[in-house]
């Protein structure tokens, strides 16, 4: 079922975009007990992805569909089983811990829960100078802390919180300080996974404007990871709909939200309570619960699922993603879109 | 006229800070009727949870009640002995809570924690006892329940565990569910099957439910009386539907509209949120707490000084709709 990475011809395009992705896979082993067999599970199959500068790659898809590994991996948090990963057009699959250090900074992460990714016991200005200090900037501590209160201020914070200790401050406070982390050492890419779903409406619609001001000003790339189907719509110019490791459907926005092709992403649409466009209202329902990625069907991972499967087809060859046109930018793996 | 489940009369508890006492909840008053889902909707810090704690008398112990009282069934439960309390909580009168790492005991497997309650209300025969716990997870829509009974909860995916903390609740058959934030952390295939599955045990077992949440979707679909909380007090209260259309109180409407939007257009760049000012709140101050940060009497002309002296009480502005502002019926139109 794996396809080796395919050779690509070295691109013709004179800026390579900034982030690259060819045919990434990443298999989970469950160690078994002591009479069992371990079991594999692929948590992401052959994903293909570009994301340039200034742009924003929205990733959806329900529990388990690889949205949070795809990330883990791109950021290089793991290392893919198969495929390839370019970072401003220089390979990075393999390289050692040592060699990404340059390149760490230039990729961040925001994770879902503020309170586990900042260290409780350092000050605010020290969380968020914590980058600068590990690339081996010796500044003395005050031209820090004047660092630090620049990138709060960025970000909306008052100047004295760099002197309180995480506890002190609010989930969405909190967030914010992450994000100042983040922007401290100037990154390229941003990996946001699930960044807003811990915060209040209001604290939220303040992190939303912050992260479209910050990308506006910085030109930051963005893959931005969400159960909430209506977020990422707002924050994102391109879409990549997952499921169970596969991107069943991809394209700007606007074709993925509003001309949705594949059954699973109008399901997913109708239980995330977006509306489609009155022309194409087919309303799709997911019959029976998602499969155990350990073991997942045959053919098309959805078809049993799938109110438009046909036996004999759906489950015995997995369908490609393909152009729905031969130059569009939108693509499904179906073999009976909803067209 | 449909029986009141759970009555609360104007409820006002206040936290030590420094040597006062600042009220957190203050002059909450609602009620549950029988098969009725009433949504709280606030922001943390609103007193939401708070008021989901009281209703089973699980007050935070630096807590005070300044006054008011619950009512379950007649009952006045912060007058109840402990032991009465323990007969109703977790059999009659359930609490999930948000997050499950605050409900479900780590160190045992999720199976043992899970049939606690039945154990403890209704010891039954162990056939019968299996029975019970197949058809609560069937109910709830876990899926390969068999497998995940058997483990310990860091093993599970977050959505399994707050499916898990809602069956627990379900398995004594209770008339009243609180439910906080119950759609927090799951997909929207996940949460859309919680809400169908929800509305089918309302209609099955007479459920009635209160909801607390500021996930405004859920609202939309399930509640059937919305209470808007802000800074303790309940600032708008109706019929969803009612609700929902006028949007009376200007923070509800701020609330809603800082909600994403379903429909957008243009490119992200374009794109900005209406932001809901967060200024301190003023509990303590004579006039309406909302004020500072209210976005309809910035727009009026000066003279308007009735909201800086005094806080308006909840006002009916029609059938079942109260509202707590002095502009509500200008609002309203």
């Amino acid at each position: 079922m794996l396809v080796p990475a395919a050779e690509q011809a070295p691109s013709v395009v004179a800026t390579p975009p900034l982030l690259r992705a060819d045919n990434l896979t990443k298999v989970f082993r469950h160690r078994g007990s002591l009479f069992t067999r371990p079991t594999f599970s692929t948590a992401i199959s052959d994903v293909s992805l570009e994301l340039g500068s200034a742009e924003t790659l929205g990733i959806v898809g329900e529990s388990g569909s690889g949205k949070t590994t795809l990330g883990r991996t791109v950021l290089r948090l793991l290392v893919p089983d198969f495929g390839r990963l370019y970072f401003n057009g220089e390979e990075i699959t393999e390289l050692s811990e040592r060699q990404l250090r340059p390149i760490r900074p230039k990729m961040q992460p925001i994770f879902q829960d503020p309170r586990t990714s900042v260290n409780p016991q350092l000050r605010i200005w020290q969380t968020v100078t914590e980058g600068l200090r590990i690339r081996g900037n010796d500044a003395p501590p005050k031209e820090l802390q004047r660092e630090a209160v620049h990138w709060l201020e960025q970000v909306g914070l008052r100047a004295e919180v760099s002197r309180r200790h995480p506890r002190e401050l609010s989930s969405g406070e909190l967030q914010r300080v992450v994000i100042a982390r983040a922007l401290c050492v100037a990154p390229e890419l941003l990996v946001s996974d699930e960044p807003l779903s811990a915060l209040d409406v209001s604290a939220r619609a303040q992190i939303v404007n912050l992260l479209l001001d910050l990308q506006e000003r910085y030109r930051t790339g963005m893959l931005f990871i969400s159960h909430d189907l209506r977020l990422v719509r707002y924050m994102s110019h391109r879409i990549l709909v997952m499921y169970l490791g596969h991107v069943v459907e991809t394209g700007s926005a606007t074709e993925v939200y509003e001309q949705s092709l594949h059954p699973y992403t109008r399901a997913l649409l109708n239980a995330g309570d977006v509306p489609l466009s009155s022309r194409r209202s087919l309303r799709v329902v997911l019959e029976g619960p998602s499969p155990d990625p350990s073991r997942p069907p045959t053919g098309c991972t959805f078809h049993p699922r799938c109110p438009r499967a046909e036996a004999g087809r759906c489950d015995r060859e997995a369908p490609e993603l393909l152009p729905v046109s031969p130059d569009s930018t939108h693509r499904v793996a179906c073999y009976f879109p909803c067209v | 006229m449909t029986d009141p489940l759970l009555v609360v009369e104007q409820l006002r508890l206040s936290f030590p800070r420094g040597r006062v006492w600042r009220p957190v909840v203050d002059d909450v008053s609602f009620q549950v009727n029988i098969g009725e889902t009433v949504a709280l909707v606030g922001e943390s810090g609103s007193g939401k949870s708070l008021i989901g704690l009281s209703t089973l008398c699980l007050l935070p112990p630096e807590a005070r009640l300044d006054q008011g009282r619950i009512l379950f069934r007649g009952i006045e439960l912060f007058k109840l002995p402990e032991r009465e309390l323990d007969r109703l909580r977790g059999n009659e009168l359930c609490l999930v809570l948000q997050e499950p790492s605050q409900a479900i005991n780590p160190v045992s497997r999720v199976k043992d924690w899970l049939t606690q309650p039945l154990k403890i209300h209704r010891p039954t025969a162990r056939s019968e006892f299996a029975e019970r716990v197949t058809r609560v997870l069937a109910e709830v829509g876990l899926t390969r329940a068999e497998k995940k009974l058997r483990k310990y909860p860091h093993e599970l995916a977050h959505g399994d565990k707050k499916l898990l903390m809602l069956a627990s609740a379900l398995l004594c058959r209770p008339t009243l569910l609180v439910l906080d934030e119950p759609t927090q952390g799951l997909d929207p295939t996940t949460q859309l099957a919680l809400t169908d599955n929800l509305a089918r045990l309302k209609e099955k077992l007479g459920l009635s439910l209160l909801t607390i949440t500021h996930d405004l979707t859920l609202v939309e679909r399930s509640a059937d009386v919305v209470l808007v909380m802000y800074a303790g007090q309940i600032v708008e209260r109706g019929p969803r539907e009612r609700v929902l259309a006028l949007r009376s109180h200007p923070y509800t409407r701020a609330l809603w509209d800082s909600a994403i939007p379903a429909e957008i257009s243009g490119p992200p760049e374009h794109r900005r949120l209406p932001v809901l000012a967060t200024t301190s709140v003023d509990s303590e101050g004579s006039g309406c707490r909302f004020r500072a940060a209210c976005w309809y009497r910035a727009q009026l002309p000066p003279g308007y000084e009735r909201c800086d002296e005094r806080n308006p009480e909840l006002e009916e502005i029609e059938a079942g709709h109260w509202v707590r502002c002095y502009f509500a019926r200008e609002l309203s139109c």
